[in-house]
């Protein structure tokens, strides 16, 4: 038993290196990859106009992996799908979610971390003593759990006639549309920073934006005065984890990236780079089912 | 090919219901803007050099910033200003098409100033004094004689800056307002339809601008005393030659 597996192992490890060795000896080719630059941790312009973050540091070991010559362009999040299919970029690395309305327009590579959204609030807001703060609620347990059932309740209940900001094509579009647009306000911003302005201002109520984003900001000496309140979400309408966007026919391109992907996984890359910029483990499971899977990636 | 015209007609359904908004903007804008530059233009030719001066230093800042910048430092940098923040303006300044309008009104005043000011620069001379010399002072002077004739040569220049001003009711959507550029974004958010909706959101723009061109135009026409409908009365035959 043991030596089948061995044997398993071994022909796996055998069938990685020679994916590898392929993926070296494909003719190199140039990809133009879109990021936002201001998504931190996940992407920061530094003021000297380079880009560094999560993706930035991925991307320079899949892209030597899959022997690509990547070049990293910054550019607004709003108009980076229509980019990519006008053929100005070749690839979104942005903290996309992989989401079922995404996949409509855009192929996703497969995901290379997997992350909760939060919702912040301020800390003299009624809001502060949402309920539930320490559940997780995954969007795709099947069949959902009572305690979850009752938990989606109260959260429309406890936001019932209040306003939220998100970036406008935000990964939670779908969620909101689908569990809270009759009962509350959307606000679409078109980038993250100028939400928060208008969240620690006051003309929001809440946000509801990824985990890996909303702690780091709460850290800041500015957001002294906002709090994380309410369920973490996971799974559904909000994704499947991160992956890069991809035009649906470079299919090729796909098959590159996903093999040095799955290399990056399963050699711990992803892991070690996660650890270093979201003090966190995010590391997808892959083909398991990601988003029941992940959990909660915080400690 | 069905489907591509069932889409544009709900886009255009969707960005109808915005027109409202942008309307709202224009109108409010431009009331109050033009409203503010008579009285700059009044400040211009004080006889006082302070009024003068208010009127120089305000054209000098909103002429020379860009309109996207005062309408964020008006709805994202007053909201740090504690005493507004806290304040009993704060209902107003929270209110994002408030903003568009207050930064719209300070910087098309501006403009709108100078151009009535380059207008009564223009209104002849001679009228003026053949005014005065009819007895005509003060406010009587200024409506029968400098009004019409600023108006007249302002027209076109005003009706130029109203389009602009149309065009310029858009930026309000960076501020979350929903006109129809902030719907048509919506719009492309959730169906990455760029060209579509774009298209739909220009044609709405162009129907409002051929619309008010026209009845600026219209204005212009009626205006233009050169070329009056009803000709001059001709002098009547009945003077008697002099002998």
């Amino acid at each position: 038993m043991s030596k089948t597996l061995r044997g398993a192992v071994l022909g796996l490890a055998v069938l990685l290196s020679l994916g590898g060795a392929r993926a070296a000896d494909l003719p190199p080719r140039t990809v133009v990859i879109g990021t936002e630059g201001a998504f931190p941790p996940w992407n920061i312009t530094r003021p000297d106009g380079t880009l560094i973050g999560f993706e930035p540091d991925l991307l320079q070991i899949l892209c030597q992996r899959a022997n690509l010559r990547c070049q990293l362009v910054a550019q607004d999040w709003d108009g980076m799908i229509g980019a990519l299919q006008a053929h100005k970029i070749d690839v979104i690395a942005d903290a996309l979610q992989i989401t079922p309305a995404r996949k409509a327009v855009l192929a996703f590579s497969l995901p290379y971390a997997v992350t909760t959204g939060v919702f912040v609030t301020q800390k003299d807001s009624p809001l502060a003593r949402m309920a539930n703060r320490d559940l997780v609620l995954d969007l795709d347990a099947n069949p959902t759990p009572e305690h979850q059932t009752q938990a989606l309740a109260a959260l429309r209940e406890e936001l019932r006639g209040k306003t939220l900001g998100v970036a406008i094509s935000s990964t939670y579009d779908g969620f909101l549309d689908k569990y809270l647009a009759d009962v509350i306000t959307v606000k679409s911003y078109r980038t993250m920073g100028e939400r928060d302005l208008d969240l620690l201002s006051g003309r929001i109520d809440l946000t509801l934006d990824d985990t890996t984003y909303l702690r780091p900001l709460l850290a800041a000496p500015d957001a002294q005065d906002l709090v994380l309140v309410g369920p973490e979400l996971i799974g559904g309408e909000l994704g499947a984890g991160e992956g890069f966007g991809l035009r649906k026919d470079d299919t090729a391109l796909a098959e590159r990236l996903n093999a040095a992907i799955r290399s990056a996984v399963e050699d711990g890359t992803v892991r070690r780079l996660s650890l270093k910029w979201f003090k966190a483990d995010a590391t997808p499971t892959l083909d398991a089912h990601p988003g029941a899977a992940a959990g909660s990636p915080q400690p | 090919m069905e489907e591509h015209l069932t889409f544009i007609g709900s886009v255009t359904a969707q960005l109808v219901r915005a027109v409202p908004v942008t309307l709202l903007i224009l109108a409010v804008s431009g009331v109050c803007a033009t409203v503010l530059a008579t009285g700059l233009t009044a400040m211009s030719v004080a006889r006082s050099p302070l009024p003068r001066l208010i009127q120089r230093t305000w054209t000098f800042l909103f002429r020379g910033t860009p309109l996207i910048l005062q309408i964020f430092m008006i709805y994202y940098g007053f909201a740090m200003v504690p005493w507004i923040r806290h304040g009993i303006l704060w209902a107003a300044f929270r209110d994002p098409v408030f903003c568009t309008c207050l930064a719209m009104t300070c910087c098309c005043s501006a403009y709108i100033a100078e151009i009535f000011r380059g207008a009564l620069a223009a209104v002849p001379r001679g009228e003026i004094e053949a005014g005065r010399a009819c007895g005509m002072t003060g406010f009587m002077l200024l409506r029968r004689v400098i009004a019409p004739s600023l108006i007249r040569i302002a027209l076109p220049s005003y009706s130029n800056e109203i389009i602009m001003m149309t065009k310029s009711t858009s930026l309000a959507s960076t501020i979350t307002v929903l006109d129809i550029t902030g719907v048509a974004q919506q719009v492309i958010a959730h169906s990455y339809r760029t060209l579509d909706v774009f298209c739909a959101a220009a044609a709405l723009y162009l129907l409002i601008n051929a619309t008010l061109s026209t009845l600026l135009t219209a204005l212009e026409r009626r205006l233009d005393v050169d070329r009056a409908p009803t000709p001059l009365a001709p002098i009547p035959p009945t003077l008697e030659p002099l002998s």
